[in-house]
């Protein structure tokens, strides 16, 4: 009878203590994984975010705000640009294309993103298909109307044909901010789900913001895409992203801007490398929480296995009298810690997909990152962890089974 | 044969001004091929002891025990155990089936640890339970079974592997006197058909009369070494 069957069988036999440890070690196991695998699909969300922008240019401020606010439609947004700025860099014979981005309005406290028509031939990479795909509908083609995101569409119920009346502001309570009343927007296309933040907006052409926010008048008012000076118009930009012709302008162009007193220029992709080392604080912080936890685990399993060598005395003893050997009752402890470690394994990693996709579920519902949890080698390690010490700990009850005299417990008289 | 010279065996005292306890003291004992010995004796005679030190599971202070012309004394933890494994059969006071496991798994475990391959391992149990009366019980799990019965797969596994020496220590203790006359009549036969020495340990003197040869342990010593038949010979049925 393979070693395997007899573990599986001694194991059945202690149903209740057995099914306490694997639970405990999976939760373990999975807290563990699932915070490895949401850190992991953290951080690819936000790359694969930055991807369609190569360089971004904003008025002077902070770079983590021009990025979070353009690319992750998160925080406020950073004072204009005026257009004057923009048609400079768009005749920079440097320049292959300038994308514009303004923001400050939403509906229902989703980003309204005043754009250009390129925005939507976006590529991650070269020889990519385009980020930002229509899926339903057209793109917009005149002031007013609107291509929303799939979440967008989603969570507000909003199709083509629909109209919608933008809010003045970026504001955490949309109940509670202006409506631009005078002039709704008409859905005309909806994205394609791309699994990125601009599943979470709305894009309309540039014209409209100017528009709406010329209704305001509100000169001087940061944030606000229609507050810029151009020949006596009040028109702006919150933030453009600069497509060069080559490498080497890419770089000049970057130096160029960031001596200007006007305008910094950022690679979304530096400032991405900042946030991972905040991350990585968080990220070290949970994994010693995780840590913690696979060790309780493990002396869990530990607590399991020496109450099942007290137990067994008497059936290891019978073993070694019909002539199982030491090292076969050593191989057999053995076999039914990894039986156990099998069965957490198992149900830990059931646990970490239930885990990861309630997490990012969470995240997704509170910001407008999509975080697909991703392999990562730190759940491995997790895994690792639990099946090393696992069996370390199973080492001395395998010994203290071993060494059991089968003449003390099988005793006649 | 099963040979035993100046086999001694002492245990260490329980309090350090006590004096170490002499469990066993043996000069000179054989049981040839075939025999049925019967070791009678009061509790703390010895007889677990002297079964503990043949089947290996015990080592002796000093003197030897030689089995078909191996002195088990002299080898280590790994060989005893092989040899057990291949030459010795035990049945014991408690039954002691493993639990979880049906009465055919229990007959086939010490077959997979003499090395004996799946099939021929299943049929062999299958054969030896049929033999001892359970052809019908064979999946049953210990606790469905009577105590006649578990003892009965106690037999069949300790006969499975077709051992040359069979030791008993105590199988009827826990058994009615009808299941105990079976038991023992029953180990008789089938060490019979299988040409094996049977060493069989009790206290209860009904069952005496069965064996060809009783020997009384008393404190450790051997005290009376009576052959009644010689190995082979009929058994009366004078115990029933």
């Amino acid at each position: 009878m393979p070693l395997a069957r007899i573990a599986w069988r001694n194991v059945k036999q202690r149903r209740l203590q057995t099914w306490i440890t694997v639970v405990v070690t999976a939760i373990g196991l999975s807290m563990a994984m699932s915070a490895a695998l949401l850190a992991a699909g953290l951080e690819d969300g936000l790359a694969d975010a930055t991807k369609p922008y190569g360089m971004l240019v904003g008025s002077k401020g902070s770079a983590h705000q021009l990025v979070f606010n353009t690319i992750y439609l998160m925080d406020t947004p950073l004072a204009n640009l005026p257009l004057s700025y923009m048609r400079q860099l768009e005749r920079d014979e440097r320049v292959r294309r300038v994308v514009p981005f303004a923001m400050g309005d939403h509906y229902q406290g989703f980003r309204i993103v005043g754009t250009s028509g390129q925005f939507f031939d976006l590529r991650p990479s070269p020889g990519e298909a385009p980020a930002f795909r229509v899926a339903d509908g057209r793109r917009f083609e005149r002031p007013f109307e609107a291509v929303i995101g799939r979440r967008v569409a989603r969570a507000t119920g909003l199709a083509v044909g629909d109209e919608f009346r933008s809010g003045h502001g970026v504001t955490d309570r949309p109940e509670e901010s202006e409506n631009h009343a005078d002039h709704p927007y008409v859905v005309v296309g909806v994205l394609a789900e791309s699994g990125l933040p601009a599943d979470a907006g709305i894009f309309v052409p540039l014209e409209s913001y100017w528009i709406s926010h010329g209704q305001h008048g509100a000169a001087g008012e940061a944030g606000s895409a229609g507050t810029g000076e151009e020949g006596g118009e009040k028109r702006g930009v919150t933030a453009l992203l600069v497509e060069p012709v080559s490498y080497a302008h890419l770089m000049q162009l970057y130096a160029d801007i960031n001596r200007s007193p006007l305008a910094q220029a950022v690679f979304p992709g530096q400032v991405l490398a900042k946030v991972y080392d905040m991350i990585g604080t968080g990220h070290q912080a949970l994994g010693t929480v995780g840590l913690l936890v696979l060790v309780m685990a493990v002396l869990t399993v530990l607590l399991f296995l020496y109450s099942a060598a007290l137990e067994k005395r008497r059936p290891i003893a019978i073993l070694r009298v019909i002539g199982a050997g030491r090292r076969r009752i050593f191989a057999m402890v053995l076999a039914e810690t990894a039986v156990v470690l099998a069965l957490a394994t198992v149900l830990g990693i059931a646990l970490t997909a239930v885990f990861s996709v309630a997490g990012s579920w969470l995240i997704g519902r509170q910001s407008p990152l999509a975080v697909k949890p991703a392999v990562s080698g730190q759940a491995f390690v997790a895994l690792g962890v639990v099946w090393a010490l696992g069996l370390a700990a199973a080492v001395a009850p395998a010994l203290a089974a071993c060494r059991t005299e089968p003449a003390r417990h099988l005793a006649a008289d | 044969m099963l040979e035993v010279h100046g086999l001694v065996k002492t245990y260490p005292p329980a309090s350090r001004a006590g004096n170490p306890v002499t469990a066993l003291m043996i000069d000179s004992w054989i049981v040839r091929r075939e025999e049925r010995v019967a070791l009678a004796g009061p509790s703390g005679s010895g007889k677990s002891t002297l079964l503990n030190l043949i089947a290996g599971l015990i080592r002796p202070t000093s003197g030897s025990i030689r089995l078909g012309g191996v002195d088990l004394t002299r080898l280590g933890e790994k060989e005893r155990d092989a040899i057990r494994t291949r030459q010795i059969g035990i049945v014991l006071q408690s039954f002691h089936l493993l639990p979880g496991f049906t009465a055919l798994e229990n007959v086939m475990l010490p077959l997979a640890f003499a090395g004996i391959k799946g099939r021929e391992r299943e049929k062999r149990a299958r054969r030896w339970l049929e033999r001892v009366g359970l052809g019908e019980r064979m999946h049953h799990q210990p606790h469905q079974l009577s105590n006649g019965e578990q003892q009965r797969v106690a037999v069949a596994r300790a006969l499975a592997h077709e051992p040359g020496l069979v030791l008993a220590d105590e199988p009827t203790a826990s058994l009615d006197e009808p299941n105990a006359l079976h038991i023992v009549r029953l180990l008789m036969d089938v060490c019979m058909e299988q040409r094996a020495s049977l060493i069989v340990s009790t206290h209860d003197s009904r069952l005496l009369s069965l064996f060809g040869r009783i020997v009384r342990l008393s404190d450790g010593r051997l005290v009376s070494d009576e052959t009644v038949r010689k190995p082979g010979e009929a058994v009366c049925d004078a115990a029933g």
